[in-house]
Formats: structure tokens, sequence, C-alpha cells
């Protein structure tokens, strides 16, 4: 049995792999070239274990519940969802807000990180960016299911046409359309970039002679060579410098789809850092949970260590407390102004029939995550998992409450309505999950889940201090 | 390969691998200092040698300016000439709410200006190189510093291989360049 098939289960709980307060960012006894030979045998690992399959197979199935949903609706038309007058927003624009907010945590991470030059970051950013980009695509789809005719979504492109139609440019949500699409395909190409090296390692690691051509191929005939180095070191540093501002701007440009339309609780300066917020604490919280079974699971405690979740941990509070300044100054804004409407809104929020909503949303985001002041609980697996869980599924309550509640509450009283999901919502949201999770389990079959050649860096600069 | 065919090539090169970034760099500076030929160094993560400035942010900038030209150029021909709409009373030509589009456009075409100019200046989809018939080649992504020595002669040759023996090279192996 190898050291990963040995590893591949969970049931490790009492043992010296538990994260320490007093650990290093990485395992002293790692050299470059024992850390290279462990993150590179799960990948070339000819058999995987039965926990892969499984959760593989779980993920397929929720997957096929996500087809199946989307060709229903393709058949039948969003009427299937729960969404009517005039609460004509619901799941679809939750969850899209939900996913892209999941999918900050990598890009903060990885480039914010890379330019602070923190050492840290170097073994959760791949893992960071790979959530990033399944949790995008996740996100990206419920737009495009949510315009009715998706099969016209190119019609969102400023193509010539003989309609002569244009986009109108002046709406938050066509300035949404081209701010996911850049974030997607920059996230993508930003990850595929950071990867290259990798997958150089992993060609000239690899035996069998089909995995040396897929690895060939993938890694675009890159060696090393020092000139080769030079311009990927730029180039990676540069690409760092541009996705930094472009995820702030991304999450401001979601927070103004709402801001930009004056419907009550919604038109607020607030929302565009009310909204990066939210989105760096929902990124930490996916970071924070998935690092607990990848280092688990794929035997990476020497690397992702107590360290790690030390740092995590305090970033989790730190934007924690950020949302709670948010959902602090929401409240205060709305009695301070004029406008009976917005406190009769918020009046009902925090006392009407959903108002369990909002404090389950207050609870899960703001309160458990205080419990992150004590150390022991930061380092405890079992605890980070609990509040990283309460902190996704917070987060989403947050934006029903700002999505619902605003739209079933409108300035006129006849207008008021309800909403209530139907089975295609939730199908979707539990199989976009799967989709999810399917990509996660699939990238770290096939690719390094910490990026080796970065590690090198950390290992050997430690090596020097030692010394 | 057969035994005729081996001896029919003169090997013109060396490769050998260093356990260490300064092994590698001291024998990369003997090397040439005694101007033995071409020399080229091939390490498992970027060297700590100063970085030589490069023009590609120059050319990232500019290409995102000039997408952010673009951009904002095209939703003005949009919004005044190709389609004025009126709506809420906003004058055709908005400015500010062409912002955010010119700037996601910016940052995309300054990101597409870096990967293909970092792209084409590390030689991606360069899939061969005479390097890569050395064995040594192999490790130079996994933990080895590897130096491949192209000699101007078989003097430089011989040379190369000392000074490659004297700077405690692990493997050291002949190859045609």
């Amino acid at each position: 049995m190898t050291l990963f098939q040995a590893r591949s289960t969970l049931a490790v709980s009492a043992d010296s792999r538990r994260p320490n307060a007093n650990d290093p960012i990485v395992a002293p006894e790692q050299t470059i070239s024992t850390m290279t030979a462990k993150i590179c045998a799960p990948p070339l690992q000819e058999r995987w274990p039965l926990w892969w399959k499984l959760s593989l197979g779980a993920a397929l199935f929720l997957v096929l519940i996500l087809v199946i949903s989307i060709g229903w609706l393709f058949y039948a038309g969003i009427g299937i969802w729960g969404i009517d007058w005039p609460v004509v927003w619901g799941f679809a624009i939750i969850n899209y807000v939900w996913w892209i907010a999941i999918a900050s945590g990598g890009t903060f991470i990885s480039a914010l990180f890379y330019l602070a030059e923190v050492e840290w970051r170097n073994a959760l950013n791949r893992l960071a960016e790979t959530i990033t980009i399944f949790a995008a695509a996740c996100a990206a789809i419920y737009p495009v299911l949510h315009l009715g005719r998706p099969w016209l979504f190119y019609w969102l492109f400023p193509y010539p046409n003989v309609m002569t139609l244009w986009p109108q440019f002046r709406s938050p949500l066509l300035w949404d359309f081209v701010a996911i699409l850049t974030y997607v395909v920059s996230s993508i190409l930003f990850w595929y970039f950071g990867l290259v090296p990798d997958l150089a390692t992993m060609r000239d690691k690899a035996v069998a002679p089909h995995k040396r051509r897929f690895y060939g191929v993938l890694a675009l005939g890159f060696r090393g060579s020092e000139s080769a180095w030079r311009y990927y070191h730029v180039g990676y540093g540069l690409l760092a410098a541009l996705m930094a501002p472009l995820v702030i701007s991304v999450h401001s440009i979601v927070g103004l789809d709402f801001a930009g339309a004056a419907t009550l609780g919604w038109h607020s300066t607030l929302f565009p850092p009310f909204f990066v917020f939210g989105a760096l604490l929902s990124g930490f919280a996916a970071v924070m949970l998935l690092a607990v079974p990848a280092r688990r699971l794929l035997g990476l405690e020497d690397f992702i260590t107590g360290r790690h979740f030390d740092i995590l941990g305090k970033l989790l509070l730190t934007s924690s407390l950020c949302v709670g300044y948010a959902y602090l100054m929401e409240a205060f804004t709305n009695f301070y102004g004029p406008d009976a409407a917005e406190k009769r809104l918020f009046a009902n929020k925090i006392t009407g029939e959903l108002s369990p909503i909002y404090w389950a949303t207050i609870l899960f985001n703001v309160l458990t995550p205080q419990l992150m002041w004590l150390r022991r609980v930061r380092l405890n697996e079992i605890f980070v998992v609990l509040i990283s869980i309460a902190v996704i599924v917070g987060m989403w309550c947050e934006r029903y409450v700002i999505v619902v509640m605003s739209l079933r509450r409108t300035h006129l009283p006849s207008a008021w309505g309800g909403y209530t999901p139907t089975i295609w919502d939730w199908l979707t949201l539990f199989g976009a999950v799967g989709l999810f999770i399917a990509g996660l389990l699939i990238a770290i079959r096939l690719l390094p889940a910490i990026s080796m050649f970065e590690m090198r860096e950390v290992i050997l600069r430690n090596a020097r201090r030692d010394r | 390969m057969n035994a005729e065919a081996e001896t029919l090539m003169a090997p013109n090169g060396l490769a050998a691998s260093f356990l260490s970034e300064e092994a590698s760099l001291a024998a990369l500076a003997r090397l040439e200092e005694a101007n033995v030929g071409e020399t080229r160094l091939f390490t498992p993560l970027a060297p700590e040698r100063t970085p030589k400035p490069s023009r590609l942010p120059a050319v990232a900038l500019a290409l995102g300016l000039l997408g952010a030209g673009f951009a904002f150029g095209l939703q003005s021909y949009a919004n005044v000439v190709a389609y004025p709409l009126n709506i809420g009373g906003r004058p055709p030509f908005s400015w500010p709410s062409f912002i955010p589009i010119a700037f996601e456009v910016s940052v995309l075409s300054a990101v597409l200006a870096t990967i293909i100019g970092a792209g084409a200046l590390c030689g991606f989809t360069r899939y061969y190189d005479p390097v890569d018939e050395t064995r040594a080649i192999r490790d130079a992504m996994i933990d080895r510093w590897v130096i491949v020595v192209r000699a101007a002669n078989s003097d430089a040759l011989a040379r190369s291989r000392d000074i490659m023996q004297d700077c405690d090279a692990r493997v050291i192996e002949e190859a045609e360049l």
C-alpha cells in the first residue's frame, strides 16, 4: 500500500498531523525532491481510492440532476421556477451572487497575497485558484439560464446585427456581463499560466508514455530555461497585478447590479464595498473548508499546516467583522435616512415572517466566525469545517434576504407579493454544487494540488535561512 | 540508435546537473569566464539572479489602454450615434456609465497581451529542443540545476567537462546540440 493510499482515509483523527500553533509554513524535513515526489504522486497514481470514486459518482449524479433541470428549463421556460411578479429575481440571482463570491477567495489569495509577497499563499494558491474557476463557471450558468431564451445569450454582445440594435451599455447588468466574462477568462488564463511549470514537472516525472504525452502537450514545451523563467516571472507578476483590482471591480459591479435599481433595500452606495466584503468572507471560508479534506486525503499535512489555518482563520474573522460592519451600517443608514418605506422594509426584515433567514445570516456570518478569536478553534479542523460551512450557508441566506425580501415589499403595498422556490430551483442549486465538486475532484485527479515551483522557493528560502 | 550511428555523431556539447543553485551559478560563471561556447541554465524554480528589465509591462499597459479606448469609443458610438435611447432623461453621452465596461475590457486586453507576450517570450509551444535528447534535462523541472554547453571546439568541450567536475556536477553527459 502506498503512502497516498494509506492516507486516503479521514480516520486519522488523533494523530500528530493535526494543525499546531508552532507549525512552520512547510515541514522542515521537506526538501524540493521529497516535496515534488509527494505532490506528483496522487495525479500520477494509476488507481485512485474508493473515496474519490464515490465522491465523483455522487457529484456526477448531481451534475445529471443539473442537466435534467436545465433541459426542462429550456423546454418549459422559467415558469418552472418560483419567480413571478414582483419577485422576478429568485434563486438564479441568489445562486449567481453566492457562487461568484465563493470564487473570489482564489483570486484574493493568489493575486493579492502574491503582490504582498507572503510565503504561506504558495501552498494554497493552486487549490484556491481551482476553486475560483469552477465556482465562477457555476456562477456564469445562472444569468444565462435566467435570460428566458438562453440560446440567444449572444445578444448581450455588441455585434453587428440586422436589427441595428445595441446592448444597453448604461445598465449595470451589462457591466456585469462584461465583468464576469473578463473574470472567468482571466481566471482560467491565470490558473493555466500558473500551472505550466508544474505541468512540465509532471511531464518529466511521468513514466507512462500516454501521461508524458498528456502533460507534455499541456506544458507547452516549458523546460525551465533561465530566459523562460525571466519572462515567466514578469508575466506572472503582471497577471497578479491585473487580477487583484479585477476581483474588486467584479464584486463592486455585482453590488451595482442591485444598487443601480430604484428598489427598496438595494439603492445604496454601500453595496459595492458590501459585496466585496461578502466575497472576501465566502472566498476565505471556501478555501478553508476545502483545505481540510485536501490536506488529509492527499497527504499534504507537511505543506498545509497549522500556520495556514491560523492565518486563514484570522482572515475569515477580519472579513466577518467587515461584513458585520456593513450590516450595521445598513441598519444605521435606514434609520438615519428619511425614507419611511426603507425603515418599514428593514423592520420587516428583522421581525417579519422571513426574519429567521435574516437572523440566520447574522448568526452564521457575524457571530459564528467570532469563535475564530480563539487560536484553539482556528487550529481545530472540525471547528474550521463547521464554521466555514456556517459562513457559506450564511452567505447564501444573505443573498436570499437581499433578493427576495426587497422585491416582495416594494414601495407600493398593493404590489406586494411572495416567493416560494420550486423543486426545480432547489435542484438547479444542488446540481451546480455537484458540478463544482466534480470539477474539483477531476482537477485533483489530473493536476498537482500545490504549486510546486512556488513551494520550492519557500523550501529553499527556509533552508538558506536555517543555514 | 546503433553503435555505428553513435560513433558517427560527434558530441559538441555537455549537459551537467547540479544539486544547488549556488553550485550551478559558480560553474556557469567559470564557464563564461573560460569562454567555452554558448551556455544555458535550466532550473526548477525562477532563478534569483537580478532580473533584467522587460518591455512586457509596457506592452500590457499599452494594449490595456487601447482596449479601454476601444470599449469607451464603442459605447459612445452606440449610445450617441447608432442607437440613442432616452432612458430616465439621461444624456446619450453618459460617460461615467461607460467607465466600468471600459475598465473591464482594459483588464481583459492587458491579460491577453500578457499571456500572449509572456508565452511567446517564454517559448511556449516550442515542443522540441535538442537539449531534450539529454537525460539531465528531465531533472531540471524536478530538483536539479542543469547547465547545457554548446562547446566551440573539442578543446572547449574538454575544458567545460573539467570545470563542471570541479564544481561538483552530479551527472555530466555529452550531447549533440
